[in-house]
């Protein structure tokens, strides 16, 4: 476990359970005003992930873990793939002054990045979050 | 050196504060891992204390440093 950099919780963690609790929000989304659209994205979906690929092709091992974790706690979760917008993935950085990813928002407002997930999954807040 | 630079930056941040930066284990170069325990931290939640750090560091975010692992303690 310590030999991985990104401490994965499971990287086993049932794909069934991700693929019932995610899907990916189609990029672009019906909105051309950046800042809007990523208002409007985060104000429709009570967990929402902006990450480097998807739930099933994460292309980061920061968003990996993350999904693991939010899969483990059994969050209803969206995601949001930035490789595919860079606009957006401009844009949300500054908007939630958050310069990496993956970025989750929590019922609209920025929970953090996956060092705070993982301290909120290892202290059990994450899973009380969900329950 | 990117992580010499790093630790530089923050130790102006956190004059006094104990900081460790150093590279993330198994990981690329550009992939750090910032320690800071400072008393500027009290009162203020998980989010607010790495966008403090982070905020130090965002013309490196913009450059050279690809991702880090913060970890934040109240001293």
């Amino acid at each position: 476990m310590s030999e991985n950099p990104f401490n994965i919780v499971n990287p086993n963690v049932s794909e069934e359970r991700v693929e019932k609790a995610s899907s990916e929000i189609p990029t672009g989304f019906d909105e051309t005003d950046t800042v809007k659209r990523i208002e409007k994205i985060i104000s429709s979906h009570s967990v929402i992930v902006f990450m480097k690929g998807n739930a099933f092709f994460p292309q980061c091992g920061f968003s990996a873990n993350t999904i693991a974790m939010l899969g483990q706690v059994k969050a209803d979760f969206k995601t949001y793939d930035i490789l595919q917008d860079p606009e957006l993935r401009m844009a949300i950085k500054d908007y939630s002054n958050w310069p990496t990813f993956p970025q989750v928002y929590h019922n609209s407002k920025l929970l953090g990045g996956n060092d705070i997930l993982t301290e909120l999954y290892q202290n059990g807040e994450l899973a009380k979050m969900f329950s | 050196m990117i992580i010499e630079k790093i630790h530089e930056i923050l130790k102006i941040g956190f004059p006094g504060d104990h900081i460790h930066v150093g590279p993330m284990r198994g990981a690329s170069d550009d992939h750090l891992e910032i320690i800071v325990t400072s008393k500027n931290f009290e009162g203020l939640g998980l989010l607010e204390q790495h966008q403090m750090v982070m905020d130090l560091l965002k013309e490196e975010f913009k450059d050279k440093l690809h991702a880090v692992k913060i970890k934040t303690k109240v001293s």
